[in-house]
């Protein structure tokens, strides 16, 4: 039995190999039909190899867009490779990620980060959390990216190092921070953005207050409502009041 | 001028405030004062809903002209990433006004920070629907967005809970709800005047898969980047940006769900409407090759199986319902066929479902404006009919069959697949 199955890995990651290093050329070729079939070709070999019960298949594939990732493609076959990472990728992939996210092109490093971003393993997050704490970002975009990133994995504990960005004065990084801590909802973070309201207007202070408003807190509700507050974050404030009041009923 | 804008959003505040209290439901004043509304057909400055114009591309031309037709309406500003779009948006708005007031934006969140506009249409490609409806709900703003409302399912689950929490009013540009034929095709299969409907058939076509292109030069004044906004990195090139009914950036299932969005943003919606399930929705998706048919389609648990592009229709109509009493075929253009024949003909009873669909989709959202009750193609509404195509979508692409739990909005066993209910998005572009 135990060979049957060893077996079947080995032929699924030798029919991956073979699949993948066949297509990696073609998704450059010159004819762009040529490089266009290969583009939907891989999408197909990643489809199939991420249905469920095919967890073998998957990492096999996987692991072969890493190998050819590692042999410095041209940037638009990484970005392809990368973005059906960002499809099926599980931990296998992340070293690979982490090293393409440092390329010297940045939409294949964004492709990078964004493949992290929806990847499903802790290391994804620990490896997004590091890069941020390095403070290597080479621009703004990079470092809202970065942040960004944390926030829509929702990444535990991330609040802390978030946090302080949420009074930048750059408007991407401000921008990412708040949305961020917003999806975050964690005490330290809810405190930072009711912090900053006091400093902003405008824009700003709308992205602020949608931000607070999806925390779901009554406190946070109690503080919107409040006469000298738009009619709409009024409204939104009184409806949250009432949903939490009624959930409390409720139980 | 200023002065009376405000008593005039003062006003749709309270409403918006009323609406609120009443757990975001319909409940709120339903007539204006006559006093409140000008005289002689004059509308008082006050009472004028201004806008903000987002997207000047083919879609945007009949909002345009309707809304810079009428007397009830001023729009105070126009955006598109295009500058020579947007300069000649602007320039027809200040000739037709006789100034030159008319705001002209490269980004949209320029239209967000204007407390004198209370409302948008947002008529961007499919990507961009639902950055900026959300932005402008949370502004304070109504909202009037072209189909499908959104990109992914994920997000449109955002809009739609954000509209109800801001007590927002928002239209989805799914005007066959409010086109004759469709509304009595939709109140016939209500009443059962077909019996039991079993099978439907939705024409919606193909477009031809979206190309790898060449790179070209970015056009002056042209701001791709923000095009492109939450969606991959692709160099440049005109045929990936175009508007275009039969391909353009239509053809990519970066900024859509093709055909599946494009048609079926209608049609799924028209079924939606005539099965009763504008809030939930079908529970299994199949692609091409699943049954005899040979068709793509999906079913609703309990309920008729809903087949697209099958090829022997039988009135050759853009939606057919079939039950086991009789059929019905309808379509634009006053299509409306029915077997028996003279089904089409018969008047409703007084005892019959009367949906009073309105007959001016733009009227609508106008008058849900004012009032605060729903348009009839609500956020909700429209989330739902979009999470149709988009289940499509990845059944499609996936090759595969997909459960789904109208529910919770999950997809059931199938990691894979449940990924493609978001879609990662590209620095620095976030929800």
């Amino acid at each position: 039995m135990t060979k049957k199955i060893l077996l079947s890995i080995l032929f699924a990651a030798s029919m991956a190999q073979a699949s993948i290093q066949e297509l990696v050329p073609k998704l450059s070729a010159a004819n762009l039909e040529v490089q266009t079939q290969a583009q939907l070709d891989l999408l197909a070999a990643c489809s199939n190899a991420g249905r469920p019960g095919a967890e073998d298949e998957r990492k096999s594939i996987c692991l072969e867009m890493c190998s050819a990732l590692k042999k410095s493609p041209p940037p638009a076959v990484a970005s392809q490779l990368l973005r059906n990472l960002q499809r099926i990728g599980g931990a296998e992939s992340v070293p690979t990620l982490v090293t393409m996210y440092g390329s010297s092109d940045p939409h294949v490093a964004d492709d990078a980060r964004q493949a992290l971003a929806v990847n499903p393993s802790p290391e994804a997050g620990q490896a997004l959390t590091a890069q941020l704490k390095m403070r290597k970002a080479r621009s703004a975009r990079e470092t809202a990216g970065l942040i960004e990133a944390l926030g829509e994995r929702k990444e535990a504990g991330a609040s802390q190092l978030v946090a302080p960005y949420a009074g930048s004065p750059d408007l991407l990084v401000f921008n990412a921070a708040v949305k961020a801590l917003g999806r975050l909802n964690e005490d330290e973070g809810i405190r930072a953005l009711a912090t900053q309201r006091a400093k902003e207007t405008g824009f700003r202070l709308t992205q602020l207050n949608a931000a607070l408003l999806q925390s779901g807190r009554e406190n946070v509700f109690e503080m919107l409502y409040a006469p000298s507050e738009s009619s709409e974050v009024q409204a939104s404030a009184l409806l949250g009041l009432l949903l939490v009041q009624d959930a409390a009923e409720q139980k | 001028m200023t002065k009376k804008k405000v008593s005039s959003i003062s006003r749709r505040s309270m409403l918006r405030s009323s609406a609120v209290g009443a757990t975001a439901a319909v409940a709120a004043p339903t007539i204006i004062p006559a006093s409140a509304m000008g005289f002689g057909g004059f509308t008082a400055p006050s009472e004028r809903i201004t806008f903000g114009m987002v997207g000047f591309g083919k879609m945007m031309k009949g909002h345009f002209s309707n809304m810079l037709g009428r007397k009830e309406v001023q729009i105070l500003a126009v955006c598109d990433v295009d500058k020579k779009k947007r300069e000649q948006a602007r320039d027809r708005v200040n000739a037709t006004y006789g100034d030159k007031g008319c705001g002209c934006y490269n980004e949209h969140e320029k239209i967000m920070e204007r407390g004198d506009i209370d409302a948008c249409f947002v008529v961007t490609p499919d990507h961009w629907h639902v950055p900026i409806s959300l932005d402008a709900v949370r502004s304070g703003k109504d909202v009037y967005v072209e189909k499908p409302m959104s990109l992914t399912i994920k997000e449109g689950r955002i809009l739609s809970d954000a509209v109800r929490r801001y007590g927002a009013v928002l239209q989805v540009g799914s005007q066959q709800r409010s086109e004759y034929s469709f509304g009595k095709a939709v109140e016939m299969v209500r009443n059962g005047w077909i019996g039991n409907v079993h099978t439907i058939y939705a024409n919606l076509g193909r477009f031809p898969d979206g190309k790898a292109l060449p790179e070209e030069s970015i056009p002056e004044g042209f701001d791709y980047d923000r095009w492109l906004g939450p969606t991959p990195w692709y160099p440049y090139n005109y045929k990936r940006v175009e508007g275009n009914y039969s391909g353009g950036w239509r053809s990519y299932w970066e900024y859509g769900s093709r055909k599946n969005g494009d048609w079926g943003a209608h049609h799924f919606d028209i079924i939606q409407f005539a099965l009763g399930m504008d809030h939930s929705g079908p529970g299994f998706f199949f692609p091409r090759g699943y049954d005899e048919s040979g068709c793509q389609g999906y079913k609703y648990d309990d309920g008729p199986i809903v087949y697209r592009d099958y090829p022997k229709r039988k009135f050759n109509s853009m939606i057919e319902f079939y039950g086991d009493k009789g059929a019905i075929g309808v379509g634009r253009g006053g299509d409306l066929k029915s077997d028996p024949a003279e089904l089409k003909n018969r008047p409703l009873s007084p005892s019959d479902v009367h949906l009073r669909a309105t007959t001016s989709h733009h009227n609508n959202f106008l008058d849900s404006i004012r009032t605060r009750k729903r348009t009839i193609a609500d956020v909700e509404i429209g989330h739902r009919t979009a999470s149709i195509c988009h289940l499509s979508a990845i059944s499609e692409r996936l090759n595969r069959t997909i459960k789904w739990d109208p529910a919770t909005e999950q997809i059931i066993g199938d990691a894979q697949a449940s990924k493609w209910l978001d879609r990662p998005r590209r620095a620095p572009y976030t929800l």
